[in-house]
């Protein structure tokens, strides 16, 4: 162990130098994780709808009923005008003829998606008022022609937000795509500039060395994983994502600390399987040939897991890394299944000494260290 | 004394067998400077690796003052400083922080570290450098500082392969001279070279290599009036 800490230490000391790193790891994570969701529209859902403007050629209820919600309406004449769409977004075209009334909307627009949207709901607004007030008119009891309205009350309601879903997620991404550099440079990248050498003929076991490599390349990816929270309090700070306060109101001690250990281990397993891979390669190139696919299996779990009733996420519920993931999911979400948080903690733990131990096997064969 | 008893190192390379070292017996005395000599592919490099225990012999045993190079590695790497050509000093470190990192890893105190860094860089002239991050050394200073490495922790024996290798002129007559001062210094010597010269001016006892096998071996003042040639002209004739 003494001699892990002293490599540990020495890696450190390059880390610390390669400024480049560093960044990746501290402000990519803490910048643009808030900057994900902002430009993603997350924070947009909080804000206001965005009224836009309504031509007309004869002005209808409908119109008139629009025009309760404020938006603003402009009379035109004639129709080959109104589809140039200068100052609107959409036309009402009233035909007179018939009742069908066309809305015209430039599809070019990259909101129009949304344009429709509000105006089918506006509409939908607009009939049921229609028909209550026709049938008043017509002294028919309201309360007989339209079906009763549903109104539905959550009971037992957990304190979800999309925090919950999100944290654990970008927590994986960043323990994992903050070690590939750092984890694959630590051996494979050693094989390749021949610097790996001066090691092995060293009073140095093989274990120690692997050990060494192993806390290093955690420190880089934990301190990702601390950033990458860091970033998630920037969105409730600023109120990008609504309610991840009650979430944050789940963090007690006991949450805090169990939340902490299942991020520890699921680092180790993360890192373990790196440096398996990283022991095995020649070179770092070849090292992220193989870590790409598993790069993408751990991202498509992670998304699968992001909704917990999804079939990986209840089939596979004591695999590792879903495990992770869904024991983060529940502390956040303030439910707390201790002997599930155990399972994953001690699967974690296993899953990486096996790893490590392959590791070790493969880093004490000739064929493997001195592999041209 | 090095001593290497029938050794033979095979390599399996999918359908071929290489014989990297074949039936290789030979002693090497203490305090001397030893070499190998042979062309690319002799299998000088093998030997150096079984020797310095990052290899283990497919058969046969091999002793560094009285220890086996596969059951005994740690007491033996204590003894042993291994220099390679193709090794090269990772970057972002100081040469003071390599030193501190691979005297420690050795067991050196403080205070003897610090003294024989201080001893080590006089002798290579390296003092103005030790500050320096290793990507910014000379290729000279970049390989003043491997040996210096190999040697911090004072082995009693240094393995150096192609020490001069890919070295301009002066930083190579540098290193040949460093060498020379570490023979002088009661230090035994194994190095492995396919210039003649180097081996010429430096090599106490060498051994011709070629296909994995030992073809001849002897002391270099001996095989020169032995053959009344050059080395450069026995090389020729031999391999």
């Amino acid at each position: 162990m003494r001699d892990s800490i002293l490599l540990f230490k020495k890696e450190m000391i390059a880390i610390f130098r390669d400024k480049r790193l560093i960044l990746t790891v501290t402000l990519v994570p803490f910048i643009f994780i808030p900057a994900i969701f902002y430009f993603n529209g997350i924070g947009r859902n909080t804000k206001p709808e965005k009224k836009f403007v309504i031509a007309y050629n004869e002005k209808c209820p409908y119109v008139s009923f629009l025009e309760k919600y404020n938006f603003q309406t402009v009379k035109i004449l004639d129709k080959s005008d109104a589809l140039k769409f200068d100052a609107w977004d959409v036309f009402v075209y009233n035909s007179k003829e018939d009742t069908l009334l066309k809305l015209y909307v430039n599809a070019a627009k990259s909101n129009s998606g949304g344009i429709i949207k509000t105006m089918e709901r506006y509409y939908l607004s607009f009939r049921d008022v229609y028909i209550k007030d026709k049938l008043k008119s017509m002294q028919i009891d309201i309360n007989k022609v339209i079906p009763p309205t549903i109104k539905i009350i959550r009971i037992n309601e957990s304190k979800n937000s999309i925090v919950s879903f999100l944290l654990p997620f970008f927590i994986l991404i960043y323990l994992f795509s903050n070690a590939i550099g750092v984890g694959l440079d630590s051996i494979a990248g050693e094989k390749e500039r021949n610097t790996l050498q001066i090691l092995l003929v060293n009073r140095i076991s093989r274990e120690s060395i692997l050990f060494g490599k192993l806390f290093s390349t955690m420190t880089v990816s934990l301190t990702g994983a601390i950033f990458s929270i860091l970033g998630i309090l920037v969105l409730y700070i600023f109120k990008i994502i609504p309610n991840a306060g009650s979430t944050l109101l789940n963090f007690t001690p006991v949450n805090f600390s169990l939340f902490s250990i299942i991020i520890l281990s699921l680092d180790m397993l993360v890192v373990s399987i790196l440096i398996l891979i990283s022991s095995y390669s020649r070179t770092v190139k070849e090292g992220q040939g193989y870590i790409l696919p598993v790069y993408f299996i751990i991202l498509i779990l992670g998304m699968a897991v992001m909704n917990p009733d999804s079939s990986i996420a209840v089939n596979f519920a004591n695999w590792p890394f879903i495990n992770s993931l869904l024991s983060m999911q529940n502390i956040l979400n303030g439910n707390i299944h201790t002997s599930y948080i155990v399972w994953t903690i001690v699967s974690n733990i296993l899953f990486t000494i096996i790893i490590l131990k392959i590791a070790t096997i493969l880093f004490n064969r000739e064929s493997i260290i001195f592999r041209k | 004394m090095i001593l290497l008893k029938d050794v033979m190192k095979i390599f399996k390379q999918k359908n071929k067998i290489i014989y990297a070292c074949n039936d290789i017996n030979l002693e090497i005395k203490s305090n001397q400077i030893f070499g190998f000599i042979g062309p690319n592919g002799a299998g000088k490099t093998t030997a150096l690796r079984l020797i310095s225990t990052l290899m283990a012999p497919t058969k046969g045993r091999i002793e560094v003052n009285g220890l086996d190079t596969v059951k005994e590695k740690d007491a033996i790497r204590a003894q042993i400083g291994f220099l390679s050509s193709d090794m090269t000093l990772p970057p972002n470190y100081t040469p003071r922080e390599l030193f501190l990192f691979f005297g420690k890893l050795n067991n050196l105190k403080n205070e003897v570290l610090s003294k024989r860094i201080s001893e080590i860089t006089e002798q290579l002239n390296l003092s103005q450098y030790v500050d320096v991050l290793t990507q910014k050394l000379s290729t000279g200073n970049k390989q003043k500082t491997l040996i210096a490495i190999s040697i911090i922790h004072n082995p009693k024996i240094v393995i150096f392969d192609e020490p001069t290798n890919a070295l301009d002129l002066s930083a190579a007559q540098s290193v040949l001279k460093i060498i020379k001062q570490m023979r002088d210094n009661g230090k035994t010597i194994i190095l492995s070279t396919h210039n003649l010269s180097v081996a010429e001016k430096i090599c106490d006892n060498v051994a011709f290599i070629n296909k994995g096998k030992i073809v001849e071996m002897s002391d270099v003042q001996n095989l020169k009036k032995k053959y009344d040639k050059s080395l450069e002209d026995i090389y020729l004739d031999i391999i």
